[in-house]
């Protein structure tokens, strides 16, 4: 068989060597044709080129498909349930208290970390990987921490960090004092623009 | 500053414009609104189901948006949650699940967009399970208005169902929103190309691939794109005999990047066809450099080897056949140890867990995925184009994935029995009845020694008895304000405590976990094998044909030996003649 393709090489390049002969004849330089495909036809197989598929593997696959299709159902709703389950364990519905981060508008403000302060104790600090913020431009709402809260009066400091336009590095701070009711309670941490200052606002709201 | 005020109000009445003063002065203590896209608590709620699916973090954005559902979110339970449900399931790889819940829900939607969108929905699902005439049938069910930001998705996946031509009626339509900025123009542009070549249009697939080709700069992808084009072109040339146009084509492609090993022996073979000998020597020469494990390179290797020897230099070919049956005698021991490092134990795992690096921040499930080959071993750039290989490693990537997640769960199963157990120990309601017990003693006891202790003060110093007297006062207040909490303490009648239930629920759940983490490993099992038998068969083919090279320049380089020898012996004979 090597014989035969060697053989085959050969031939190649024997008829190489005798266009070599002539090869000045073609020296100067090929400039560029247009509409060379003006009236051309070509048959085209979109399969070639394409590697050989490996069937057998492919149906043995196919199988295990079907059922771990099956087994990735089960898992999401078993997650469900044992987030359920914890979250009844460790927060309560009456004591619950959720602080969610949106983002409306990243115009003069981009986003890199925030802290949260309630009353007086740092509890969540989260800095953003650049898929998270594009998500939160996009829509996506963040539930960044949830606690344990005791009816009355709190205080609630979100402390940002992130770069706004002209690359200047921003700091800043809002503060919402609140009365948590019986029953669980959202709060919502806004970043937003402000277009007649062309600065970055930072709103602080009860749900 | 008061004053200056003052002085600016009384100039500005007198100007009459007290009114705009005061309203410049407001501006600033106006609050700004708060705008915000979530306008009611469902829609935060909900909105945490959207930060995983804009992540592409499907398996989370699924829990999620079960979550949502089990808390009765009303936008989960409405046709857009739903749809969305089903949505994620096609990019979770769900598609039987996905296929139930979108068919039933096809039907019931009024809206175009949405229903549009559903149809879309199945028909990426029938294409992702090579159901071409469902996915095509699906496709013919989209009309009418299209959501915005479906459009490129739309059109992307049309121009890959109906690769027959079908869709070339609509390239303006499909092109027109986007600016030729955006990336996916380029792609868009690419597959309206094939679309043309399949309804034998060929000058107008060439228009396209030569507009894809002028994408370049900075933009890695985009050059490897514009590569794609200009070697498609170069082969569209050669196969209708254009070979200068070909040669043209050839010269811009980058002799880096993916598509640099094939453009090169292109290249190399048209400089032949050509007659520019001389010029396809250097081409070969930069394939001659790089990894044996490359078909192309192996080709380059036995054909520069004769270009030297046509070109009359026989030591360099000579040279060059030794080197390359050197190089291939490598390559088979590369082939060895890889075959030895596939059998290991965590191999698999770990070559999920580097390809994740690999990807390029892109999801599996991607509709343009794209790799890093240079991080990829050379043997299996072939391979990862494979239906079966890239289905086995997406399998296998999710299968770690929930094992890794059950794996979390039964660790917080533990701590779950603990909080159980130590409630039941000692629950709240136990401690505060301790609590009120001591505070009624301790205030029992203290009006009983106050009055001993006043009557013992009356025997000190007026300084002393001063002190004690404070000393009094204080612990009463403490003691008053221990009073005032200890009612607020006796008038919680019920402290929280789980449901008499809850332990068995939990306990039932830490069973199923251990059940699924069994039944995930069990397909883990059977996957793994596959995916090895896979690579071995790769590895083969790379085997086959590293041989037949080594063989090639064996034969060449004796050949040579030969004619060498033959050579010396004439020039003996000759001398001897003389």
């Amino acid at each position: 068989m090597f014989n035969q393709l060697f053989v085959r090489l050969l031939k190649k390049v024997m008829v190489f060597s005798l266009l070599m002969s002539t090869g000045q004849l073609f020296a100067q330089d090929i400039a560029r044709m247009d509409n060379w495909s003006q009236g051309a036809e070509i048959e085209f197989d979109d399969s070639k080129g394409k590697p050989k598929q490996d069937v057998e593997a492919q149906s043995a696959i196919a199988k295990i498909s079907a059922d771990v299709q099956v087994l990735k159902k089960e898992v999401i709703s078993l997650n469900k349930d044992l987030r359920l389950l914890e979250e009844n364990m460790l927060f309560p519905s009456n004591t619950r208290f959720s602080v969610f981060v949106t983002i409306n508008s990243g115009r003069f403000f981009q986003l890199e970390g925030v802290k949260v302060k309630i009353d007086g104790r740092i509890v969540s600090t989260h800095i953003y990987s650049e898929k998270q913020r594009a998500s939160l431009l996009n829509g996506g709402v963040q539930k960044l921490y949830v606690t344990n809260m005791s009816e009355g009066k709190h205080r609630l400091t979100a402390f940002f960090t992130g770069v706004g336009s002209n690359d200047r590095l921003y700091k800043r701070a809002a503060e919402l004092e609140f009365e948590k009711g019986p029953g669980s309670q959202y709060l919502e941490i806004l970043v937003t623009d402000d277009e007649t200052t062309q600065e970055p606002v930072f709103r602080l709201k009860q749900w | 500053m008061v004053t200056r005020k003052k002085h600016c109000i009384a100039y500005l009445k007198k100007q009459g414009l007290t009114s705009l003063f005061f309203f410049l002065c407001s501006t600033n203590a106006v609050a700004i609104p708060f705008d915000s896209h979530v306008s009611s608590r469902d829609e935060l709620e909900y909105g945490v189901v959207l930060f995983d699916y804009y992540q592409q973090d499907y398996f989370s954005a699924l829990i999620e948006y079960q979550y949502a559902r089990e808390i009765k979110n009303s936008i989960a339970l409405k046709t857009k949650g739903r749809m969305l449900n089903g949505g994620m399931m096609v990019s979770y790889g769900m598609p039987d699940e996905a296929e139930r819940q979108l068919e039933n829900l096809v039907g019931a939607v009024a809206e175009e967009t949405v229903r549009n969108r559903i149809w879309y929905y199945l028909a990426k699902l029938h294409y992702n399970k090579s159901q071409s005439e469902k996915a095509y049938s699906s496709l013919e069910n989209i009309s009418g208005e299209v959501d915005p930001d479906l459009h490129f998705d739309y059109h992307y996946l049309a121009t890959l169902i109906r690769n027959d031509g079908s869709h070339i009626g609509l390239q303006e339509e499909a092109l027109e929103p986007l600016s030729k900025n955006n990336p996916a123009y380029p792609y868009l542009l690419f597959n309206f190309a094939i679309g043309h070549l399949n309804s034998g249009d060929l000058h107008a697939a060439v228009v396209n691939l030569e507009e894809v080709s002028e994408y370049a700069g900075n933009n890695e992808e985009m050059a490897v794109l514009g590569d794609r084009a200009k070697h498609g072109l170069a082969q569209l040339a050669l196969q209708t005999g254009h070979f200068p146009q070909a040669w043209f084509y050839l010269q811009n492609i980058r002799t880096t990047g993916l598509y640099s090993n094939r453009a090169l022996l292109s290249y190399a073979w048209s400089a032949i066809k050509l007659k520019r000998f001389t010029e396809a020597i250097p081409a070969l020469e930069i394939l001659n450099s790089r990894s044996i494990a490359i078909p192309e390179v192996q080709e380059a290797k036995v054909l520069l080897a004769h270009l030297y020897e046509q070109e009359g230099s026989p030591r360099k070919a000579l040279k060059g056949n030794l080197l390359a049956e050197k190089e291939f005698r490598s390559g088979l021991n590369m082939l060895k140890e890889a075959r030895a490092s596939i059998s290991d134990l965590d191999v698999p795992r770990e070559f999920i867990a580097n390809l994740e690096a690999v990807m390029d921040d892109e999801d599996w499930y991607g509709s343009k995925p794209s790799v890093d080959y240079m991080k990829l071993t050379p043997f299996l750039i072939d391979l990862m184009a494979s239906n079966a290989f890239n289905e086995t490693l997406r399998e296998l990537a999710d299968l770690y994935a929930l094992e890794d997640n059950l794996e979390y769960w039964k660790m917080q199963a533990e701590e779950h029995l603990l909080i159980l157990q130590a409630t039941k120990a000692k629950n709240m309601a136990d401690k505060v009845r301790e609590t009120l017990e001591r505070k009624k003693e301790l205030s029992a006891k203290f009006a009983e020694d106050s009055s001993d202790l006043r009557l013992h003060t009356l025997t000190l110093s007026e300084a002393e008895q001063q002190r004690m007297d404070a000393l009094l006062q204080t612990t009463q207040r403490e003691l008053d304000m221990l009073e005032e909490k200890a009612v607020l303490l006796s008038q919680v009648e019920n402290v929280y405590q789980h449901p008499k239930d809850y332990e068995k629920i939990v306990k039932g759940k830490h069973i199923d976990i251990e059940k699924q983490l069994a039944k995930t490993r069990t397909y883990i099992d059977r996957l793994e094998p596959i995916m090895r038998d896979l690579v071995n068969k790769e590895l083969n083919k790379h085997e086959d044909r590293m041989g037949y090279y080594l063989a090639q320049s064996r034969l060449a380089k004796a050949r040579l030996y030969d004619s060498t020898l033959l050579k010396l012996e004439r020039a003996k004979e000759s001398e001897v003649g003389r």
